[in-house]
């Protein structure tokens, strides 16, 4: 009983201190053509809880999401965030762990 | 007698140089744009207007300083709908000669008239790197500036004070089309005046045009580069004539075409722009006092 208890408290240490799964979602984004406007939809994004860094790839029309768990953000809700900010979401792509290719993208940051 | 004539001649002579609500609105530089703002998101804009005039074909040999720091605060209630709001800080100088007196100045300085309005789009045709879209507009000014100051000779005729005391609504139709490279801008808008101290401004009619072409960086990579736009922009000015106590004044309103080569910076956060505007028609009626230029710079800020 007591070696369960210890085992038990262990487990639940480790899974506390281990990280969500990150999630990176990849938007593209239609009607965004000019630095200003990517400012209001990084902005947007930045409002969600689970939202880490934010990077845009204005000629590509790209926005990569870094999120701390699938539930995130979901494809309906990028709509929306999208409308709001008065855009249009053309594509929406989940990658599961460290994302590749993030050289090519944008610091989101100022 | 000849005091009262001069007043009045100068009061409609100088009503061209200050009036116009299309100057206050929020973008390209010199009116405005389609393009959104984000749901619950703010911008500002700064933008110092500096208006010369010295062809005063009257003979009083008038000179015209009128100078105005207009604040505009933009707040997007949803993707389609914004609500703006400007309020301009004016500093008005008139200089004119009178014969037998000599050289004469009157002046006014203070908070002119605020004016809101709200913007939705209609179309919006969203592609990868471009947008093109039409919005209406419309909206009020309100007479919240001092139409009562006076000076030595009396009070200030009513377009150099920095109020009008009247309450004119304006509305019309913009649009935007914006790619990676240039962007379009077009409006058409129309001012309606009301009288107030036994003055009525002529309505106001106006035809703006805009291309945005960008200079630099030549060649786009990743990421969110700053862009540098050359601008060139043309202002279709077309006024009635103004009533004084019910009376058409023959010399105010008219025709003016302006020309407006400019620049912009613009990066992720905030846009730095200036723009001259340069008569290149002033088809004037009677005696009215015509522009040399009118300067405009400023920032927009997102924040």
């Amino acid at each position: 009983m007591k070696f369960t208890i210890i085992f038990m408290s262990v487990l639940l240490l480790w899974s506390a201190n281990t990280p969500a799964e990150e999630t990176h979602i990849l938007l593209g984004v239609n009607g965004m053509a000019c630095p200003f406007c990517a400012y209001g939809i990084e902005k947007q994004l930045k409002k969600i809880d689970g939202v880490g860094e934010v990077s845009t790839n204005l000629p590509q029309g790209e926005i990569w999401v870094e999120a701390s768990g699938n539930e995130v953000l979901s494809e309906d809700e990028a709509r929306t965030l999208l409308q709001d900010a008065g855009f249009t979401l053309r594509s929406f792509e989940t990658h599961q762990g460290k994302k590749n290719d993030h050289d090519t993208h944008g610091s989101g940051k100022d | 007698m000849f005091f009262q004539s001069a007043r009045n001649q100068l009061t409609f002579l100088v009503f061209l140089l200050l009036a116009g609500p299309g100057s206050v609105l929020a973008a390209p530089i010199t009116f405005n744009t389609a393009l959104p703002v984000a749901r619950g998101e703010f911008l500002n804009r700064e933008q110092l207007v500096l208006k010369r005039s010295g062809k005063d074909p009257s003979g009083l040999n008038s000179d015209i300083k009128a100078n105005a720091l207009v604040s505009v605060l933009a707040y997007g209630i949803s993707g389609k709908l914004t609500i703006f709001g400007v309020l301009p800080y004016l500093d008005n100088e008139l200089r004119f000669t009178m014969p037998g007196v000599g050289s004469a100045r009157r002046s006014s300085r203070g908070f002119g008239d605020a004016s809101v309005f709200m913007r939705y789009t209609l179309h919006q045709n969203d592609q990868q790197g471009s947008t093109l879209r039409l919005a209406v507009f419309g909206g009020v000014k309100v007479p919240t500036g001092n139409d009562t100051q006076s000076d030595a000779f009396g009070p200030l005729p009513i377009p150099l004070q920095s109020g009008s005391g009247s309450w004119d609504g304006f509305g019309g139709l913009v649009t935007t089309w914006q790619t990676l490279n240039f962007q379009l801008d077009a409006q058409l808008c129309y001012a309606f005046k009301t009288e107030a101290n036994n003055f009525q401004a002529g309505n106001e009619a106006r035809l703006d045009g805009s291309v945005q072409y960008r200079l630099l960086p030549r060649e786009l990579k990743s990421g969110v580069p700053a862009f540098v736009y050359a601008v060139l922009e043309t202002n279709l000015i077309q006024r009635g004539k103004n009533t004084i106590s019910g009376r058409t004044d023959p010399n105010s309103g008219g025709t003016s075409i302006f020309l407006a080569p400019g620049i912009q910076y613009v990066t992720r956060r905030y846009i730095l722009e200036a723009a001259v505007q340069f008569p290149i028609v002033q088809n004037l009626n009677g005696q009215s006092i015509k522009n040399d230029y009118i300067a405009r710079t400023g920032f927009r800020w997102n924040f």
